[in-house]
């Protein structure tokens, strides 16, 4: 029990340090302009009323799968680090809590910084497609059901980073390096070995854009072989829903142990 | 209230850090912890508060291994572990609230221990702002907030100005009144002298001396004085004083006489000096039991 009390204590002196260093309010800002940005290409460029409800809401989905990462970035790539970076460490660690409460508690402050960052961009677009159609899709419940779950996994992972690292810099340019360049040369890679990627959580995230395409939740190959020419095949593997879910899941499950443990174990030297 | 090191060690790679450290501080006491640069003071006392994990042996407060029971081993501990640094989005009233919150202790008093420190005025402004030496403040507030029995002060003073040491030494005078038990590092051996009750001399990871103050003092005590006299002084004159070994000129008015041993003994030199006209204005031992101590421990050590 007061475990669980110490653990929102940092939880709510963490979620203050996002306020008053005005990240949340950045990242808020950042998620604005976005929204101003497709809503007004959108308008200007197309006929949303015109479109199909699933395409509009579709064009707010692309986007949120970055927007967690910017999240997991904002929230997750210095929450452990810099305890160790500023030395604050040194104020925090020599008292009467565990390490896995500070851990958790600063993991809680994140996530819901990050919830209400994807709230908002998630809401604009639930009320932007209700506008013009008078109605949301199911498929972008769906969607957004997944980019929680992605929010959930990816932050972990990147405190799993946040605890390798001493320095808070360093952990969140690893992440965003593994994110935006590894995994993707990853998923490339293993479609020209038509081996599927199912260890890779950037491919387990295309369930948040693939639940739109069908003309059911769910309706998409799993593998499609495309030839490239001079007896070169590619294979485009598609993640099953529950599939990306599951490797989400596992990632976050993997994550949050090996990240515990590790910051069980870290000393401040 | 006591800490106990049994066996504590600590190793990185092929260095030991703290090597068998067995020793025991127990009651209502200041105690000194000293040694140079890389002696292993700091490792002892990051061990005690779960910042580094032994390598073997173990730290125990209260009868609770720091390791093992945790929350009980340092529920009675206030720390400053070398300079700390502090959330710099809170203020110092904040930080030491989220503190009592955090040790969920119910005989805080924020109030007192910023006013201890001379930070009251301060308690609103954000501590990012601060000096290195308002910093070590408020981590010392931070040390005392919850009123813990025990406290265990890295460098307590370090960073601070002379007026600063000054204060927080009284700060520390006043808690052993408060009967609590103080393990305090330190370089500075007048602080340790003026503050402490006993000392522990630490080199190479290895605990070379366990004593009180009083009891060093009677071991090295020095077999030297200074003198200073309004007029000139003719050493030769005092080299005839029986027991005296050598004299020293400092200055025309200034000596060192070294005699053999006995407090008896220097107040005769007094006697003898003052019946030989010399005009004595000053008359002083010369250096520190203290410094003898740590200088024959410690210096030895670093010559072999």
């Amino acid at each position: 029990m007061s475990d669980l009390k110490q653990m929102w204590i940092m939880t709510k002196y963490q979620f203050k340090n996002y306020m008053r260093a005005k990240r949340l309010y950045i990242l808020l800002l950042i998620t604005a302009l976005v929204i101003a940005l497709i809503v007004s290409v959108n308008v200007y460029f197309g006929n949303p009323s015109e479109e199909e409800v699933k395409k509009t809401a579709s064009s707010f989905a692309n986007f949120s799968e970055i927007l967690v990462v910017l999240t997991a970035l904002f929230f997750g790539g210095d929450a452990i680090a810099g305890e160790y970076q500023n030395k604050t460490g040194y104020f925090l660690l020599p008292n009467p809590i565990r390490r896995y409460v500070i851990y958790w508690g600063k993991y809680l402050a994140s996530l819901l910084a990050g919830v209400i960052v994807l709230l908002f961009y998630l809401i604009s677009g639930m009320l932007y497609t209700f506008y013009f159609h008078g109605t949301i899709p199911s498929e972008y419940l769906y969607s957004m059901l997944y980019s929680f779950v992605f929010l959930v996994s990816l932050l972990a992972f990147t405190y799993l980073f946040s605890t390798f690292f001493k320095n808070g810099a360093v952990a969140l340019t690893i992440v965003a390096i593994l994110y935006f360049f590894v995994f993707n040369i990853i998923d490339g890679v293993s479609q020209i070995a038509s081996v599927e990627p199912w260890f890779s959580i950037t491919y387990a995230a295309g369930i948040i854009t693939l639940v739109f395409q069908g003309s059911y939740i769910g309706d998409y190959p799993h593998s499609q072989v495309i030839h490239a020419g001079k007896g070169l095949t590619i294979t485009a593997y598609n993640p099953y829903l529950c599939e990306g879910v599951a490797i989400m899941l596992g990632y976050f499950l993997i994550s949050a142990i090996i990240g515990t443990l590790i910051f069980q174990r870290k000393e401040m030297k | 209230m006591y800490m106990e090191a049994v066996n504590l060690t600590k190793k990185y790679g092929n260095f030991y850090a703290l090597r068998d450290l067995n020793v025991k501080f127990e009651g209502a006491k200041c105690i000194g912890y000293l040694g140079p640069n890389g002696a292993g003071k700091t490792t002892t006392l990051k061990l005690f508060t779960n910042l580094l994990n032994p390598t073997s042996g173990e730290a125990i407060i209260n009868g609770y291994n720091v390791k093992k029971d945790l929350k009980k081993a340092l529920k009675e501990v206030g720390t400053l572990i070398e300079t700390p640094g502090l959330y710099s989005y809170l203020t110092p009233f904040e930080l030491l609230n989220m503190l009592c919150e955090i040790r969920m202790e119910d005989k805080c008093d924020v109030k007192n221990a910023l006013e201890e420190v001379g930070m009251y005025e301060w308690k609103d402004k954000k501590v990012g702002k601060f000096s290195k030496g308002m910093k070590q403040r408020i981590a010392i507030a931070a040390a005392l907030v919850t009123n813990p029995d025990i406290l265990i002060l890295d460098e307590p003073t370090t960073g601070m100005d002379p007026r600063g040491m000054a204060e927080i030494r009284q700060v520390i005078k006043n808690l052993k009144k408060e009967k609590r038990m103080i393990l305090m590092s330190s370089h500075l051996l007048p602080e340790v002298t003026e503050v402490c009750d006993e000392v522990a001399m630490i080199n190479r990871g290895k605990l070379l001396l366990y004593e009180s103050i009083d009891k060093l003092s009677e071991k090295f005590r020095g077999n030297s004085v200074v003198v200073t006299s309004m007029n000139e002084i003719d050493e030769k004159k005092i080299m005839e004083i029986k027991g005296v070994k050598s004299v020293e000129k400092l200055s025309d008015t200034k000596v060192r006489i070294d005699f053999e041993d006995g407090t008896e003994m220097q107040y005769k030199i007094l006697s003898e000096l003052i019946a030989m006209g010399i005009k004595v204005v000053d008359y002083r031992a010369s250096g520190m039991a203290l410094e003898k101590a740590y200088l024959q421990m410690i210096g030895g050590e670093a010559n072999e």
